[in-house]
């Protein structure tokens, strides 16, 4: 069938060729897509998603999440992640316990990561990370860190050994101890750093070591400026690892029972190895510088190794920096960084053995070591006896000039570690060697001391370290004694500041304290120590721990015998111990410790004995310190010892009179003073001849206590008899002169009488009437309440008091029969002149009291004129209203009767 | 008589007017045995391997000896360079260790030798005790100083160098004024010890390692220290006659104790004596506790219920007073001392001088007591653990010296203990030969 005409059109119209003209615009095409819009992306800084069962960051990311991305293959989502991480682990610090291991295992993944950036927001998680835990939380995961941290030290990239350091400066802040622990493998490392092994195939001779210093000349940094990087942290390092040591040595000396372990097991048949004595520190310590990598046998002298090798690298790295030629004195100041580094971490190597090795004498280990150190030490001394002389003063001279005087401070600080090193060595050196240059070490000493100024008290402290390392290993007296003499002369300079003087004292105090038998025989230090009374008394008591250090030497010299000093104690005793002198213006503890002076005394005369006595009446000087002052002078009075030797420093008399002067309380002339302006007294009895003035209750509670301890003393004397015939003769005499007593007085006489006087003995007349008017005032005094009180407080404190004065009162009445009778005549003679009504009332009510007291009433009775006196009273009070009181004593008065 | 008596209190006064010193029965208080002569001073009183009682005199530079079944005089008076001040013999019998003024004097009891002059002291020695197992002794003196001494490095040592002084092990200078009294507990070298000092204070210290464990401060100046058997309690007597018992189990554990002589209830005094506590003594069952006081009087305390229960009056202040489980001959006045007792020398022994005779031709042989005291004594169990530990502390001792004298080789040890069984085989002939066969035929 033909195709119809019109088909055959419609199909060959899509054929048909479009025929484009120039200049006419191109018709679109009917699929052309549409491009004009704009698009934005969308960015999502939270997810909407919460979860809080975990806890997350602030991009709601949990641990899981954060973990995962650390691993990703992009720089920027693993900088991220760590980030976030680091976030979530500060929003939420309860989170890091529970994934520290996963945490620690991705960070320090990332130690070595290639993006400088990462690698600093690892290292900033990691110190965030150990901030917030516990050793013994991290220990566990330590192996892992320092394996990781290894890889970094000996990365082929040169700014992740760069980085490294910060790690090792994070663990070396946070956990030295766990550091440490693992020394022998990071060690080596540093090492590594700074240098490159040599090829196996070199054939070393005896002093080359193995390894050799090497230079990058590729490096952005100088090879002298990577090198003090790297000494910068060997020296923490291994500051970390000898205080480490130090400290494990004195807690294990601390705790026996635990680290004297059983080493078999004991079955009766072998013997049982138990550790006790010192043996148990060196074996604690063998832990001390294996790592847990490195083999156990080589313990011992994996660190000699260590030195030996690092020793000629430190000596290399020294020569390239320090000032080419012989003589040569000028360091540039670039590098004096460095060469202080090198001199640091030599010595601190030194005391690293040192400590290591200090149980093991005669080690032979040791002496080869000190051998190849002695080597080295040639070398060092070639190039630079000239150089740790002059430094300071020709070398630094031009740069001083464009920078001013630090460089002085510098070059000293690096000539003092200098002499530091070179002593080190003194120990051991038996032939000599060390003479040539040991005297440019002294003058320079010696030199340094003697050129003192406001601002050097810095570097006095090193100059006294030095010196005292020096004194310690110097086998030679005499040069230790030159050197003590120019220490000595620069205390006694009037230049110095408080503080250099201070730190001089500290050190001679040290010095001094050392059992070092020939030190103590040193003349200059047994000077010093004379001159120390002295000392003390003009120094400066603000500082309490230079007055504590001074006198622990004072009082170790005075039990050792030290007679120059003792008599120095005594001349300065009225400035020490007097009023107002040292003894007052210091705390307790260290009154304390004078007060222990007192003991070594060899003679304390009746001077010497008022003058304590007057001390010991300050408020100042607490009743516990006095009481100790007591207790000391009596252990050296013949109250107290045995068998007689010598003369005692206090004879009895005087120790007598002292107690009875702390007893009374009041000096003499204080309680004349009483007497002269008695126109009014504070407290006025009427009808007593004893009257009473006030005192504050503090005084009398101080007072109080004193009293009874001081009777407490005089019952320790060998014969109570004798004791009581001079108590009794003093009260007498001052009862007769004085009859206006303070409160505190009144009541420590009572006290006197109720303790001292033996039951049974009668009093003598003359003593009789005054202890009678005493105790008259007393009783009135405490039931009349005639003490003014401002508070509640007080009031209850007064009525204490109080109560015991009147204790004390009736009990003294109670023990004498002729008391009673004396008073009962004297109160009966007083109401019958006819005084005003109330103070027969107050009579009336001392008299009810009296009978009332349980004790009293048989003395009472047998006077015998009980009974005419209570008439007589009544008499007087028979007009009186006050029904009670007369009622209540003609009851009293029958029972007794 | 009174074989049943298993502790008794031993005591002397200085006056020595009725005896030097008398052993008190406990339970009813009679005098079982008295020693004549003059007065004793502070801490010179022991008895050594229970068969002499020793005696330094208050006030003359004498040691009195008494055989202890002979008690009516004095039988043997030693002079020495000084007034002794303190006196101990060691647990085995074989030294006395005196303290003349600032020096410590060593004796060897069989030969009466001074083997050693130890002079650390700054001042006088106050007191000196021995470890329970005689290995060390501590010293203490007016100088604050507390010594360890270690007794067979110090007699090594004096014998080998002239002019070499011994090392104490440690030094304890913790107190600030002198010390009084030294306790040293049980346990050898793992012993605690306390000490007194006129400082109000306390301290509690191992011997071994010579730290201060605690330390108790009271209101007085202390003058007599002791613990009971089981260290839980330690009494501390102070100048004014006060008896302080301290709890050391208490909670909570403190190294630092201020114990005050307030009126609460829980102050713990034993009250009584009038004037300084010069020794005191704990009973081995903790129960009872003695003290003497320069009162004139020897006090029996009950400890649990805190109260006096029996008063030994003195003629004169109390110098020592001691509980101790007398020895038979005490009791019973028979026996005989079966060792001579050499008079004590006054100058340094020195090895090889003296002895002009060729070696192995001495006329003296080494005695030790201490077999003796063990016989009856003290039970089998007690006996087997005592002897444990005894070998213990000798392997220890050994190995001291051992790393001492590292230099020495294995062959010449080995060599050495060839020669010395060699030696022991020579004598064992030599006994069998001579000795015995002589027997027989006489």
């Amino acid at each position: 069938m033909p195709k119809s005409a019109k088909k055959r059109k419609a199909k060959r119209a899509d054929f048909n060729k479009v025929k484009l003209k120039v200049g006419k615009k191109l018709p679109k095409a009917d699929n052309v897509t549409d491009t004009s819009f704009k698009s934005k992306a969308i960015h999502l800084p939270d997810q909407l998603k919460t979860d809080a069962s975990q806890p997350t960051n602030f991009k709601q990311q949990n641990v899981k999440d954060l973990l995962t991305q650390c691993n990703h293959y992009s720089a920027s989502v693993r900088h991220e992640a760590v980030t976030g991480l680091k976030d979530l682990l500060v929003r939420h610090p309860a989170a890091i316990p529970a994934h520290l291991s996963l945490v620690l295992e991705k960070c320090s993944e990332l130690f070595v990561d290639k993006d400088p950036v990462v690698r600093k927001a690892a290292i900033g998680l990691l110190c965030h990370t150990f901030s917030q835990a516990s050793t013994n939380q991290i220990s566990p995961f330590f192996p892992l860190i320092t394996a990781h941290l290894c890889c970094a030290m000996t990365h082929i990239f040169e700014d992740i050994r760069h980085d490294s350091l910060t790690v090792l400066d994070a663990c070396l802040e946070h956990f030295p101890s766990l550091l440490t622990s693992r020394s022998g493998q990071i060690l080596t490392n540093f090492v590594g750093q700074i240098s490159s092994m040599k090829d196996k195939g070199v054939k070393k001779d005896a002093t080359s070591s193995s390894h050799r210093l090497s230079v990058n000349p590729n490096s952005k940094l100088t090879s002298l400026q990577w090198r003090s990087k790297v000494l910068n942290r060997l020296h923490h390092f291994l500051k970390a690892m000898l205080s480490e040591s130090v400290s494990t040595g004195d807690r294990q000396t601390g705790d026996v029972g635990k680290k004297g372990f059983v080493d078999e097991i004991f079955d009766g048949s072998r013997p049982l190895y138990v550790q006790v004595f010192p043996y148990s520190t060196s074996s604690s310590s063998t832990g001390f510088l294996i790592g847990s990598k490195t083999p156990s046998t080589a313990s011992l002298f994996s660190l000699r190794e260590f030195a030996e090798s690092l020793l000629p690298l430190l000596l290399e790295t020294w020569v390239e920096g320090s000032p080419g030629g012989e003589g040569q004195s000028l360091v540039r100041a670039d590098v004096s960084d460095l060469l202080q580094g090198v001199l640091d971490v030599l010595g601190l190597l030194w005391q690293c053995l040192q400590h290591r090795e200090q149980d093991k004498q005669q080690d032979p280990t040791k002496t080869s070591f000190l051998h190849q150190y002695k080597n080295i030490h040639l070398h060092l001394m070639s190039g630079f006896p000239y150089m740790v002389m002059e430094q300071s003063k020709k070398g630094k001279g031009p740069q001083r000039d464009q920078s001013g005087g630090t460089n002085v401070q510098a070059s000293l600080i690096m000539n003092l570690s200098i002499c530091d090193v070179m002593t080190c060595s003194l120990e051991q050196d038996s032939d000599g060697t060390a003479a040539e240059w040991l005297d440019t070490v002294f003058d320079y000493l010696v030199s340094c001391l003697s050129d003192v100024d406001d601002n050097s008290a810095d570097h006095m402290e090193n100059v006294l370290r030095v010196i005292q390392h020096v004194i310690k290993v110097l086998p030679k007296q005499d040069l230790c004694e030159d050197l003590l003499t120019a220490v000595h002369n620069c205390y006694q300079s009037e230049e110095i500041s408080d503080r250099t003087r201070q730190q001089i004292v500290h050190f001679l105090a040290q010095t001094y304290l050392q059992r070092d038998p020939g030190l103590q025989k040193s003349e200059v230090l047994t000077n010093w120590v004379a001159s120390l009374p002295h000392y003390l008394v003009t120094m400066d008591t603000a500082n309490q721990q230079q007055t504590e250090e001074v006198l622990h030497v004072v009082q170790s010299a005075a039990t050792r015998g030290h007679s120059c000093m003792v008599e120095n104690l005594m001349a300065n005793f009225q400035n020490i111990y007097g009023v107002g002198g040292l003894l007052c213006s210091l705390s307790p503890p260290l009154q304390r410790h004078l007060v222990q002076l007192l003991y070594h005394l060899p003679l304390l005369g009746g001077l010497k004995l008022s003058t304590l006595s007057q001390a010991c009446r300050q408020r100042e000087v607490g009743v516990p310190v006095v009481e100790y002052l007591v207790q000391i002078l009596l252990a050296r009075s013949p109250v107290m010892a045995v068998c007689e030797e010598g003369t005692p420093p206090v004879d009895t008399p005087r120790i007598l009179s002292f107690l009875m002067s702390l007893m009374i309380g009041h000096s003499v002339e204080e309680l004349k003073d009483l007497q002269q302006e008695t126109s009014r007294p504070d407290v006025w009895v009427p009808g007593c001849r004893t009257q009473i003035s006030c005192v504050s209750l503090e005084l009398r509670h101080r007072q109080k206590a004193l009293a009874k301890f001081t009777c407490e003393c005089l019952l320790q004397f060998s014969s109570p008899d004798q004791v009581w015939k001079v108590v009794g003769a003093v009260l007498e005499r001052y009862l007769g002169m004085f009859h206006t007593l303070p409160m505190d007085t009144l009541y420590a006489v009572l006290v006197a009488m109720v303790m001292l006087l033996h039951p049974g003995t009668e009093i003598r007349k003359e003593l009789m009437t005054p202890i009678m008017h005493c105790c008259w005032a007393a009783l009135d005094l405490s039931i009349h309440n005639r003490i003014p009180v401002s508070d509640r407080e007080t009031e209850v404190a007064e009525e204490n008091w109080q109560g015991e004065l009147l204790h004390a009162a009736l009990q003294t009445m109670a023990s004498s029969q002729g008391v009673v009778q004396s008073w009962l005549e004297h109160i009966e003679a007083f109401v019958k002149e006819g005084t005003e009504r109330c103070n027969t009332e107050a009579v009336a009510k001392v008299l009810l009291k009296l009978m009332q007291t349980p004790e009293l009433q048989r003395p009472l009775q047998q006077t015998g004129v009980l009974q005419r006196v209570v008439g007589t009273v009544m008499v007087c009070l028979r007009e009186d209203e006050n029904e009670k009181l007369l009622s209540s004593m003609v009851y009293q008065a029958s029972l007794i009767k | 008589m009174a074989a049943h008596v298993l502790e008794a209190a031993l005591t002397s006064d200085t006056s020595g007017q009725l005896w030097s010193s008398c052993l008190w029965d406990l339970q009813s208080g009679t005098t079982l045995a008295t020693y004549k002569g003059d007065g004793s001073g502070p801490r010179g009183l022991c008895l050594l391997g229970n068969q002499y009682l020793l005696s330094a005199a208050n006030n003359k530079p004498l040691i009195h000896v008494w055989a202890l079944q002979r008690r009516d005089h004095v039988q043997q008076r030693m002079v020495c360079g000084g007034r002794v001040s303190a006196m101990a013999v060691s647990p085995d019998g074989n030294f006395v260790v005196a303290g003349i003024a600032e020096k410590i004097n060593i004796w060897q009891v069989c030969t009466g030798n001074l083997l050693a002059v130890l002079t650390r002291h700054y001042q006088g020695v106050t007191c000196l005790s021995f470890t329970d197992d005689g290995s060390h002794f501590l010293s203490a003196g007016d100088d604050n100083l507390v010594l360890v001494w270690p007794l067979h490095s110090v007699l090594s040592g004096a014998s080998t160098a002239v002019g070499h002084s011994p090392e104490p092990r440690h030094t304890l200078s913790h107190h600030s004024l002198p010390v009084t009294d030294l306790y040293c507990g049980c346990g050898g070298l793992q012993a605690r010890a306390a000490s007194a000092s006129l400082d109000q204070t306390c301290k509690l210290f191992e011997v071994s390692s010579g730290q201060v464990l605690m330390s108790v401060s009271f209101d007085v100046s202390i003058t007599s220290v002791t613990m009971d058997t089981a260290e839980t309690r330690l009494f501390a007597g102070g100048i004014n006659g006060n008896i302080h018992q301290v709890n050391l189990h208490a909670q909570p554990v403190q190294r630092e104790k201020h114990i005050e002589d307030t009126d609460d209830d829980q102050r713990q005094i034993f009250k009584g004596h009038g004037k300084q506590v010069t020794c005191l003594s704990v009973s081995m069952d903790g129960s009872q506790l003695l003290s003497g006081s320069h009162d004139h009087s020897a006090r029996l305390w009950d400890i649990p219920s805190m109260q006096c229960v029996r008063t030994f009056s003195h003629k004169g202040p109390v110098t020592n007073a001691m509980l101790l489980q007398p020895p038979s001959p005490m009791l019973s006045g028979r026996g005989k001392p079966s060792a001579l007792l050499q008079p004590f020398k006054r100058h340094l022994h020195i090895q090889g001088q003296g002895e002009d005779r060729e070696e192995g031709t001495r006329d003296t042989v080494d005695v030790r007591l201490g077999q003796y005291q063990k016989q009856g004594m003290v039970s089998e169990g007690l006996h087997q653990d005592y002897s444990d530990l005894k070998r213990v502390h000798s392997y220890t001792e050994q190995k001291d010296i051992q790393e001492k004298s590292e230099h020495v080789s294995k062959q010449d040890l080995e060599f050495e203990v060839k020669r010395l069984k060699h030696i022991n085989q020579e004598l064992y002939q030599y006994a069998a030969q001579n000795i015995f066969n002589s027997k027989g035929t006489s």
